[in-house]
């Protein structure tokens, strides 16, 4: 809890004679104040690996290409070691000096990663090497990988998440290709730490990654854009058996998220007949998700029957006529239910799912019915309006709830 | 422990850049030499000789569907491999195209790995990248403009690595 907030808080206790001043005193004084500094140091790390890397890339005016990489090398190098030095100091003091040796030497080693895999495309660049893989980013991923189990700092493993899925997006914007040992390098290894550091911030662009991972397969490997719903459905029913359950919130809600998403893209893409003309449609494709839906609605029913609403989303509509308005209308069904249930039992993250799913599914139909129809401008006042006022209906009956809720806990 | 094993990962990396350097550098003596020809450019942005980087197309670059075996490539930026054959003048010309792989056979073929960019309806060709259709630092060849047609000789090396070791300018 924050120390001012406490501080005030703590006025009113001691005014209501729940404890004394003295008490108060020995509480505050155990919130020391975050030192924020760190950000600092962080934010420069930042911007000379970022500086660093554009430097590489600009042709350096006539240097000889073999001093330009022996200086990129004795700067990694030099990076390493003195990170290394700072990280093994930091054992040895006191506290607060110990922490700041830390952050120094994790910043030095994380620069000193930026470094190599900046040397790594320079020697590609002075070379002249054209490469129609990805293998020098899967490089430099392992390598984040094997660094960050020595040293578990979370800014070094956030980097080279980022790289991993960067890895996969290059992948496919540059080769038209997928490519397999980039996911298995992610959901493997990366997969082990993000499971057992329980991180918030890992958890979540994980779950991104793997969303954004598997859009790729469907979009390269996959024979139609639906298999898109199995490869969802997948990550939806599988992300239930991790036993950790922030990892596993953060998996589902990032998966209805895609699913969503994917369907507000479906719901334009039914419309064009040239787009439906073009679709065929694969008997394995039903044989399978029929499979995996009926799983995931045995297991739900059986676990927590009230989300068994979920399965909706990931039901196929293609097939159906005018099969637009069902996409829009399952949406819509979702969140209506999620906001009846959630208002009914007051569960607060699903009021919250049920109050996003119904702007989105809202301004998707709005979208679709008022776009050709209306004149532009007023398009879009009227979508402003109707959104405003849509949260703020949703956002006073969330209050009113979460009042009352708190009126039961007193 | 976790000090040796730091050590380890930095000569690791180590390793990986100074062999990749090595392997690079040994181009000179392991590279396949090929010549090849650029198409003049149709349309000359400026009719002065080229200082610095100079863009060109190849006639490798244009592949007629009739040399096209069995697979076409179907992705832009896909990988396609070309099979190049020496000429009476020792310049190297499309022989064979194919979106899997393709083997050279004997001193006077060569195999390249491009990227496949478009099919022209109009002119029934494929249209493929290289890598090399910028070419650095012309200037240290001679002086050449944009609408010669120039012969390049180049050096491919493993892993896609190439490097241009002459320019010259056709019927000289």
């Amino acid at each position: 809890m924050n120390k001012e907030k406490l501080r005030k808080e703590g006025k009113n206790w001691v005014k209501d004679g729940i404890i004394t001043d003295q008490q108060l005193e020995a509480i505050l004084n155990k919130y020391v104040k975050k030192d924020q500094s760190y950000l600092l140091i962080l934010f420069s790390v930042l911007l000379i690996g970022i500086g660093v890397l554009i430097f590489i890339f600009s042709d350096w005016a006539q240097v000889p290409h073999f001093s330009r990489l022996s200086i990129m090398i004795f700067c990694m190098l030099t990076f390493y070691i003195v990170g290394h030095y700072f990280a093994k100091r930091s054992t040895t003091q006191e506290e607060d000096s110990q922490r700041r040796s830390h952050i120094y030497g994790m910043s030095f080693i994380i620069l000193g990663y930026i470094f190599f895999g900046a040397t790594l495309f320079l020697i590609l660049n002075v070379y002249q090497v054209h490469y129609l893989n990805v293998w020098p980013f899967i490089i430099w991923s392992i390598v984040g990988l094997l660094l960050y189990s020595i040293y578990e700092n979370p800014t070094l493993f956030v980097l080279a998440l980022l790289i991993t899925i960067f890895t996969q997006i290059y992948s496919a914007f540059a080769f038209s290709t997928y490519s397999s040992i980039a996911f298995l390098i992610f959901s493997l290894g990366y997969f082990y730490f993000v499971f057992h550091r329980s991180n918030p911030v890992f958890n979540y662009i994980f779950a991104i990654g793997l969303s954004i991972q598997l859009v790729i397969h469907t979009v390269i490997e996959a024979p139609e854009y639906y298999w898109m719903i199995f490869f969802f459905l997948l990550m939806y029913t599988l992300a239930h058996i991790i036993p950790k359950p922030h990892l596993r919130q953060s998996l589902i809600y990032i998966s209805l998220l895609s699913i969503f998403i994917f369907k507000i893209y479906e719901s334009f893409l039914l419309q064009e007949s040239y787009f439906l003309e073009d679709m065929h449609i694969q008997v394995s494709f039903f044989v399978i998700i029929s499979i995996c839906l009926f799983g995931a609605f045995v297991y739900k029913r059986r676990t927590n029957p009230s989300e068994l609403i979920d399965l909706l989303l990931f039901l196929p509509l293609f097939y159906l006529p005018f099969s637009f308005l069902f996409v829009i209308l399952s949406m819509f069904v979702f969140s209506v239910y999620w906001l009846v249930v959630g208002f009914q039992r007051k569960l607060e993250d699903k009021i919250i799912i049920g109050i996003m799913s119904f702007i989105i599914s809202t301004f998707t139909a709005y979208i679709q019915f008022a776009w050709e129809t209306l004149n532009k401008s007023l398009f879009f006042l009227l979508g402003g309006i109707l959104l405003f006022l849509i949260s703020f209906i949703l956002e006073r009956k969330r209050r009113t709830t979460e009042i009352e809720k708190g009126g039961h806990t007193k | 422990m976790k000090r040796l094993l730091f050590y380890l990962v930095i000569l690791l990396q180590l390793f990986v850049l100074l062999f990749l350097i090595f392997q690079f550098e040994k181009i000179d003596q392991t590279g396949h030499e090929v010549k090849i020809q650029t198409l003049s450019s149709d349309f000359p942005v400026y009719d002065d000789f080229i200082r610095s980087d100079l863009y060109v197309d190849y006639d490798i670059n244009k592949i007629a569907s009739d040399k096209w075996n069995d697979s076409l490539p179907s992705d832009y930026n896909s990988r396609v491999y070309v099979l190049l054959q020496k000429d009476k003048m020792n310049v190297y010309r499309t022989r064979e195209a194919s979106a899997d792989k393709l083997e050279a056979k004997g001193e006077d073929e060569a195999v390249l790995v491009g990227t496949y960019q478009y099919y022209d309806v109009d002119r029934d060709v494929y249209y493929v990248n290289y890598g090399f259709e910028k070419i650095k630092g012309v200037d240290q060849f001679g002086g050449f403009k944009q609408t010669d047609q120039l012969i390049v000789t180049l050096l491919i090396g493993k892993w896609g690595q190439y490097k241009v070791i002459n320019i010259e300018k056709w019927n000289e």
